[in-house]
This record gives structure tokens, sequence and C-alpha cells, in this order.
């Protein structure tokens, strides 16, 4: 009867430590992934099953340098072929690299397909599947929609060494970097992500939206605004002279050299 | 980068949108390929003189668009040239478009390559800074390649 007490006790303890040890496993992990900014209260704004990984540029090897950000040139779905510039640009571009057959991707298509959404910062929203020899045209046709421009590519899916999708990628156009990538299921957590990377001013805005073209050249370009200025000085002071646009002696058959001030020389 | 399709090919200088596409033709209707090429994004629904486009251009962008108009124009008349004319600042007029917008200037020459009869436009979104516009659209122009065969569709 002892031996048994003694036996039921031991087990008792036993668990009673494996249950203290399980507790704490536990509390470090949600430690560790509070610490990493996500948040399982299921009655969070973004809610626990759809958190997504926050978004930073990591190294590939493929794409071992941030700024190795390679253009977006493929074949449309309907076959057309399509060159996207990401870098040398005024303005960002967010790629969402998605396939037509998982199940994750589809609410983002289910997004696309209504129309371009808003993405955080402005960027440029560009969608790239992998090639016609692995996913079907027909089928990213159908998915995508009309609204955003699709890149089949399997080099551009390599060449920014893609490890899942859905995936994303945000690249600053002036900076020509990419300032953050990640993945998230559904496309509020994408905006979310996106935000935290705008927010933290990622995006090197070196350059601001241009204007609309305007009759004056713009302030911003400094050197065609200096050639405009001294184009126009140059043209008030001709019209002075009475030497107006078409006027043949502005283009002179020789060239003379010209005489005193004053002497009436004939080089006008 | 480098796009070819329907037997054109073009390498468009960093910073660059380019595309090469086929309308989807109706009945009785021969379509035939049009490349374009922008320094801004080309949007989804433009026109293939590039309305819809040359709205978006700022004074520092520039737009080409090359449209294929098959073997039948080939040699005729109006497509004489035999080359893809280089372009030069003063071909650039500021009523030279198909819909006048302030302070933009365009450019159309037509001519005849590898068979087949080709319009060239071309948008600057300044006519004051067309002399550094121009150099960027024969960038363009200049790594433009053009395979016999029109590959119209329809």
């Amino acid at each position: 009867m002892v031996a048994i007490d003694v036996v039921v006790l031991v087990a008792v303890a036993l668990l009673g430590f494996l249950v203290v040890g399980l507790l704490r496993s536990n509390a470090e992990l949600t430690r560790a992934l509070h610490s990493l900014g996500v948040d399982l209260d299921p009655d969070s704004p973004t809610g626990a099953g759809a958190v997504p990984v926050a978004i930073q540029a990591r190294p590939t090897p493929a794409r071992p340098d941030a700024t190795a950000v390679p253009d977006l040139a493929g074949v449309s779905p309907s076959g057309d072929a399509v060159g996207i510039a990401v870098t040398g640009v005024r303005h960002d571009t967010l790629v969402a690299f998605l396939t037509s057959g998982c199940s994750t991707c589809r609410a983002i298509w289910g997004v696309l397909e209504q129309g371009i959404p808003e993405v955080p910062g402005g960027a440029r929203l560009v969608v790239v599947t992998r090639g016609s020899e692995a996913e079907s045209p027909a089928a990213v046709a159908g998915l995508a929609g009309p609204h955003v421009p699709v890149v089949m590519s399997t080099d551009v899916w390599t060449g920014y060494d893609v490890p899942y999708a859905p995936y994303f990628v945000y690249v600053s156009g002036p900076a020509g970097r990419v300032v953050g990538e990640g993945t998230a299921a559904t496309w509020e957590a994408m905006c979310a992500m996106v935000a935290n990377a705008v927010a933290d001013g990622t995006t090197n805005p070196l350059a601001p939206p241009d204007p609309p073209a305007r009759p004056n050249i713009d302030q911003r370009w400094s050197k065609a605004g200096a050639d405009a200025e001294r184009e126009q000085r140059i043209d008030r002071e001709l019209a002075a002279a009475g030497i107006l646009p078409g006027d043949p002696r502005l283009r002179p058959t020789a060239i003379t050299h010209p005489g005193p001030v004053g002497t009436g020389g004939a080089d006008r | 980068m480098r796009i070819t399709s329907h037997g054109l090919s073009v390498s468009p200088p960093p910073g660059w949108d380019a595309a090469i596409y086929l309308r989807p033709a109706g009945p009785g209707e021969v379509t035939r390929p049009v490349l374009h090429a922008a320094t801004v994004p080309l949007p989804t629904g433009r026109g293939d003189y590039g309305s819809g486009l040359v709205e978006t251009l700022s004074a520092t962008d520039v737009f080409v668009a090359l449209l294929d108009f098959g073997p039948e124009a080939a040699g005729t008349a109006l497509f004489a040239p035999d080359a893809m004319p280089g372009l030069t600042p003063d071909m650039y007029r500021p009523k030279a478009l198909q819909r006048i917008i302030a302070g933009q200037a365009g450019v159309q020459r037509f001519f005849t390559a590898s068979g087949r009869g080709f319009c060239l436009y071309s948008v600057v979104g300044s006519y004051a800074a067309r002399q550094a516009l121009c150099a960027r659209a024969n960038q363009v122009l200049g790594s433009l390649q053009v395979a016999a065969g029109s590959g119209g569709g329809g």
C-alpha cells in the first residue's frame, strides 16, 4: 500500500514538473513572438490567423545585395511582351509574387480582381507569376482581372529568390533597392506590413512626384531649366534686334567677320 | 532587359517601361503589333498612340510608340523611307500631337523596315527640354530590332 502511495506521489510530482515546464516554454514563446511584433490576441484588429511577417530586406543567394533588383521582364497572360522598370524610377513598386494554385493566394487574387487596391506609400502594384511553363496563362488571366499588370516570368521569380507564395517585395524606385519583403495571408495584413516599412522611412523619397507637364520647365531639373532660361533670354534678345523665328539671317550661308560696332558690318 | 514579341525586340534603358502587344482582332479585323516604351508606368487600357498615358508625362518624361502597318503598307508613298529615322529635337512640334497638351511636343514619322510599314510616334513631356528628351527617345530606338514578317492577328 505504501509502495503504491509512493509511486503515485512520484508520478504526480513528475507530471507537475512537466506542466510547469510546458507553461514556461509557452511563456517564452509568447514573449519571443511579442518581441517580433506578432500579436496572438484573437481580439486584436489583425486577428491571430492573419499575422504578417515583419517586412525586411533579406540577403538571399540569388540576391545578396538589396540593390540587386532585377527589372520585371516577361510576358503578360495574353502573351504580349512586358518590361517593367522597378529601379531608376520616381515611384516605389510593390511586387506581389503569386501562384494560381496556392490556396492562400486566392484571397490576394480576389482583391486584385476587384480593381487596383490601395498600397501604402502609393507604390505601383505589379503581380509576378512563374512563366507559362509552370503556370497556365488562362488561369492567371482569369484570376488577375484586367486592372493590375501581370508579368509571367520564371527568371524574375528566380532572380528575386522567392521562397514561397504569396510573397511581397517592396522596391524603392528612387533608392534603387529592396526596402522590405515578406509574406502575408491577406491584403490587409500585407498593407499593415508595408505600412510599417513606409512609416519607418525606408522608402527613400529622393525625388518627389513630378508635377504635371507645364509650359515652363519645372524647377526640379536644374540643367534643363537653365537651358530653357538661356533659350528664352536669347529669343528675347534676338526679337529685340528684330530677328524673329524663320529669319534667314539665323541660317547664314557664309560666315564673315563682324566689323566694328556702328560701321554697319554685314555680319548680322 | 530585352523584350521580344511579334517580330519586334527592344532593350529599354533603365527606368523605362516597355510592352509589345497585339490587340485581339474582332470579326473581319486585322490587328498589328504595337510597341510602347515610356519613362512612366504604362497604364492598362491606354491607346495605341498613348492616350491615357501622355497625360501622365511630366516635364522630364518621354513616350515612344511604334505601330506596325504590315507588309501591305511597306514601300508605299507614305512609308517610302527604307529605314527608321533617328529623331532630332527640331522634329518635335507642340502641335504634332494626337491631342494638344500644353507644354508637350510630338513627332510622327513613317518608314519601312524588314518589309513592314511602320509609324513612329513620340511625345516629350516638355517642348523646352526636347533636346535632352529626344536623346532619351533615341536610346530606345537604337536598341530596336525588327524581324521580317508582320505577326499580325486576325
